[in-house]
């Protein structure tokens, strides 16, 4: 425990001095988001343009003027729905990850993340290498550079699990659970075998995710090539200290549980009516962005921090 | 019996094949027949480990057209899920259906093993069992079981009444059409061969092809062995009940003046019983059979059942019987949402949040139903509308008046968890079945017979293209359900709630018990309202056109003014109101008879100008398939209202890109 606790202070520490990256990184998501949201608010301002409709929408929603345009919208505007409202937009995403229905987006949309992922891929060369406390051997840009071909090879391979994921385990468990509930007559029992389904695809997914995030730190700190070496070294560091690394891993995702949380409760609703209550529900929400890029730092620089600490251990002994 | 004979005549037995105990009495055919045409009294039997119904029937059916009738017809639903070639089955609406993991038991049958009736003089009896028939009246697939035509061997003239016994078998199927089992609840209807109804233009006994049903009003007399301690909800009024030896139970309801029987057993059912009072309607006592995970929800579903039983009753009909059985499904049973006389099925979630539109919505609108199709009781295999539709629109109104307007929900979890979005309400137009009405409209037109409407994209079904199915059942939840109930609730508001009440309640009245026609309803609207309404149903029922009215936009002039342009876009016609308001002066209230292609109105106010413009400002064209063009508003807040909801929009983008970041 003392061990997780070190990495998560150290982690806070690095993730401080190194703020920029929350930043660059968090506009990133900000840029990519601004021409699709441009293209919303046309459609939506071209659809309401001088209708009473406008008001409906201005004092709350209007899901008669909705349906209408749902009939017609096309592009970006076609994925709007209610259901971006307030904490409705994380749950949606948050719904669509796990039961691997992202990956059917609308196709523009999905294209957005896959470069945002790009872009991530490439700044975490630099942001590991700096995190790992290498930044005075080779600048920031420059392993940035240097790291992305390793990175996206790793990338790759994590693509592989992740179809396993979503592609073969999910669809057998899914169909397991079918088969179990089919004479059920309780939902609650129907329940808790999906609550069992996605609770096993989680930790899943959740192993990959930290074999991966380890992969990418064995190949920035020892300057790895292969995609392959770096995750098989990543599978020894984890089988060395299982219970630092998924203990780290676990608490900051009890940290980042606690975050959606608190956005639940301060999430605005439909009501705002003037552009200064707009400005605040839209910081709201840019502030729930940030943390989110900010929880996936904080699991590099913790999880860096943990690195070095085994990787020192394992030298000393 | 005569096995080389080809006409049932030849058969006569004075003991029939089976020896079964019959009493002489119970065979003679009365020339004084009861009230009711169809009189049914049964002895069934459920055996659980094989699903199997097993059951006597004894029918006392009366001829009340004035030709004499030389055959019967049983409608013997349960072949419809006999084969994946059943009629039923390769209906539009089963084309989204997948049969992929149904198992060989879990398919379903009806055989009747024995049928007999007595000689006119009650001499002698006929086995008519070996010359059943089925035939197929409307699609000529011989591969349709689902109608059974009995040619009898003396006619029965009008005015005489015929007993007729039967014996039968049913396998129940996995739950379809909301009739069987999932596990060890059963949700039975249609589960009887039953008799179709004789019209003076011969028997009207359709197959099962679209789960819409008419029969004859009668009298039910059912006795229902199931195991012991599996509480039973039934049709009808309990009268006893008598334990056997070997561990099962007979219950046995009766009930009066209805055209069809269902019934429901489990174990898991929880009992509960409350009363119904008003000052001006009879009391009704409600019975609730509530699954163990909706136990909480209890309440609920009292609440609206009260709630229906005093509004439809205050305003269309009162409900003539003094119970009602409220039967909670149990979770994917398939078996929600659906009406038999004085029983229906309700509908709800483990998590149900308040104001989420159900239970409520469905117990009101399954309530409903037994205003029209249970006492009503039009042809729903012809006119679905005339039911479906009218109690649409019923259950918005009763709905709106006791609950108010729906929330948002969205689940996630597979569906599991909702969340309510407190601050989004649902469209009144699209309360309890008023859905989308986008270009629907011309899939088909509303008088089309009901199971002939053609096919349509089923709304929020995806097709599989591997299956080449593409078509769901969308023109006929649309023409029987949604415009009909927006082109009463456009009816109402062009005649008013007064007048439009009365016309519900006039026809109920009017029609009540006597099956009436979609000419009977527009008499009675016309009749009532003191107008010539052809105008009207001309256009939504007879025809497939769209109404769409809209303000094109106001034109400055300099100094000829100003001029409002209003638009006709639909090929509907109706009368239009336009209520102009401008800064300074009074507002202006325009009519426009809706007839031309579009409207112009001058204003010359010297130094005022528009603000706005409301065309149809009451709403009173539910059926215009775009309200947003129906308004022009200056300084309307587009803007704004873009930002606002593109920056939530821009938030649900970030964190779904975000999500992606996660898999590198």
């Amino acid at each position: 425990m003392r061990t997780i606790l070190r990495s998560i202070s150290a982690g806070w520490r690095r993730l401080w001095s190194h703020k920029r990256f929350l930043f660059w990184l968090y506009f990133a998501n900000l840029a990519l988001a601004l021409i699709p949201a441009f293209l919303v608010f046309s459609a939506i301002q071209e659809s309401v343009d001088h209708s009473q409709m406008a008001e409906g929408l201005r004092q709350g929603f209007s899901d008669e003027w909705h349906r209408e345009f749902r009939a017609e919208a096309g592009g970006f505007a076609e994925t709007f729905t209610p259901a971006v409202t307030g904490i409705g937009a994380v749950l949606d995403g948050l719904d669509a990850w796990l039961s691997g229905k992202i990956f059917n987006q609308y196709a523009p949309i999905l294209g957005l993340g896959v470069l945002l992922l790009l872009m991530w891929t490439f700044a975490t060369g630099g942001v590991l290498n700096c995190y790992l406390g290498r930044e005075h051997r080779e600048p920031f840009w420059a392993s940035c550079g240097r790291y992305f071909g390793p990175l996206v090879r790793l990338l790759l391979l994590a693509a592989l699990f992740y179809l396993v994921a979503y592609r073969l385990l999910l669809p057998w468990v899914d169909q397991a659970v079918q088969t179990v509930n089919r004479q059920n007559i309780d939902e609650r029992v129907a329940f808790a075998w999906v609550l069992a389904k996605y609770s096993l695809v989680l930790v899943y997914i959740f192993l990959v995710n930290l074999l991966f995030d380890y992969a990418k730190i064995v190949c920035v700190a020892e300057a790895r090539r292969s995609a392959l070496s770096s995750a098989l070294a990543a599978v020894r560091l984890i089988l060395r200290r299982p219970i630092a690394v998924i203990g780290l891993y676990a608490v900051l995702g009890v940290i980042g549980v606690f975050l959606i949380a608190a956005y639940a409760l301060v999430a605005p609703g439909a009501l705002q009516d003037t552009y200064l209550e707009i400005a605040l529900a839209f910081l709201a929400g840019q502030l729930f962005i940030v943390s989110r890029v900010f929880m996936r730092l904080y699991y590099f620089a913790s999880q860096s921090e943990l690195y070095m600490l085994l990787a020192g251990a394992e030298a000393e002994s | 019996m005569n096995p080389h004979s080809d006409h049932p005549a030849d058969c006569a037995l004075h003991r029939r094949a089976k020896g079964l105990p019959l009493p002489a009495a119970l065979l003679l055919a009365t020339l004084t027949g009861p009230l009711s045409a169809a009189n049914y009294q049964m002895h069934v039997q459920l055996d659980v480990p094989s699903r199997t119904i097993t059951g006597t029937q004894t029918i006392t059916w009366t001829n009340r057209t004035s030709r004499p009738a030389g055959e019967l017809r049983f409608h013997t639903y349960y072949n419809a899920w006999k084969t994946k070639n059943s009629s039923f089955l390769n209906s539009n609406r089963m084309q989204t259906r997948d049969f992929e993991d149904w198992h060989e038991d879990e398919w379903a049958a009806i055989e009747l093993e024995l049928l007999v009736v007595p000689a006119r003089d009650g001499s002698v009896e006929y086995d008519l069992t070996t010359f059943l028939e089925y035939v197929q009246p409307n699609d000529g697939n011989s591969d349709d079981e689902t109608v059974l035509r009995v040619p009898l061997p003396e006619p029965v003239e009008p005015g005489e009444s015929l007993r007729i016994l039967t014996e039968f078998e049913a396998r129940v199927p996995r739950t379809f059409a909301r009739t069987g089992f999932r596990g060890d609840y059963f949700f039975l209807a249609q589960w009887f061969p039953k008799l179709g109804v004789l019209e003076e233009e011969g028997w009207n006994c359709p197959q099962f092809i679209q789960t819409e049903f008419y029969a004859e009003f009668g009298d039910y007399d059912v006795s229902l062995t199931v195991p012991s301690g599996w509480v039973v909800g039934a049709t009808g009024t309990l009268q006893d009940r008598e334990d056997h030896p070997g561990g099962t139970t007979t219950h046995r309801y009766v009930q009066q003046n209805v055209h069809d029987f269902a019934w429901t057993t489990s174990p898991h059912f929880s009992e509960f019983e409350e009363e119904f009072t008003h000052e001006r309607l009879r009391p009704v006592r409600m019975r609730l059979l509530l699954m163990n995970d909706h136990l909480g929800q209890r309440d609920r579903y009292f609440a609206a059942t009260r709630a229906a039983l005093r509004y439809y009753g205050e305003w269309f009909g009162e409900y003539p019987y003094d119970h009602v059985t409220i039967v909670d499904p149990a979770y994917q049973s398939r078996s929600g949402g659906m009406e038999y006389p004085t029983l229906f099925t309700g509908g709800t979630r483990w998590l149900q949040p308040d104001g989420s539109g159900d239970p409520e919505g469905v117990t009101i609108h399954e309530f409903g139903h037994q205003i029209w199709y249970g006492v009503v009781a039009n042809d729903e295999f012809e006119h679905a509308w005339l039911d479906e539709g009218i109690n649409s629109y019923a259950t918005r109104r009763v709905k709106l008046e006791v609950y108010g307007r729906d929330k948002y929900v969205e689940r996630y979890l597979d569906g599991f968890i909702p969340h309510l979005f407190p601050d989004i309400e649902i469209s009144e137009r699209t309360a309890s079945g008023l859905g989308d009405t986008d270009s629907e409209f011309e899939w088909d037109t509303m008088s089309t017979p009901s199971w002939l409407y053609g096919p349509a994209p089923m709304r929020g079904v995806e097709a599989d293209p591997n299956r080449n199915r593409v078509y769901g059942g969308g023109a006929y939840g649309f023409n029987s359900y949604t415009k009909p109930a927006l082109m009463l609730l456009t009816l109402e508001r062009y005649l008013g709630w007064d007048t439009f009440q009365k016309v519900l309640s006039t026809y109920f009245d009017r029609w009540k018990f006597r099956h009436p026609k979609p000419q009977d309803f527009f008499q009675v609207a016309g009749e009532v309202s003191e107008q010539d309404l052809d105008w009207f149903w001309e256009q939504t029922y007879h025809g497939s056109i769209t109404f769409d009215y809209a303000v094109d936009g106001v034109v400055e002039r300099g100094e000829s003014g100003q001029r409002v342009v209003l638009r006709r876009w639909g090929e509907g016609l109706f009368p239009m109101e336009a209520r102009v308001e401008f800064e300074k002066g009074p507002p202006v209230l325009e009519t426009w008879d809706g007839q031309s292609r579009w409207k112009a109105f001058d204003y010359f106010p010297e130094d005022d100008r528009v603000m706005a413009v409301y065309l149809d400002p009451e709403g009173k064209l539910a059926l215009d398939v775009n309200r947003t063009n129906n308004s022009w508003v200056r300084e309307a807040p587009s803007e704004l209202a873009g930002h606002k909801w593109a920056s939530k929009w821009m938030i649900w983008l970030q964190n779904m890109m975000q999500l992606v970041t996660f898999f590198g």
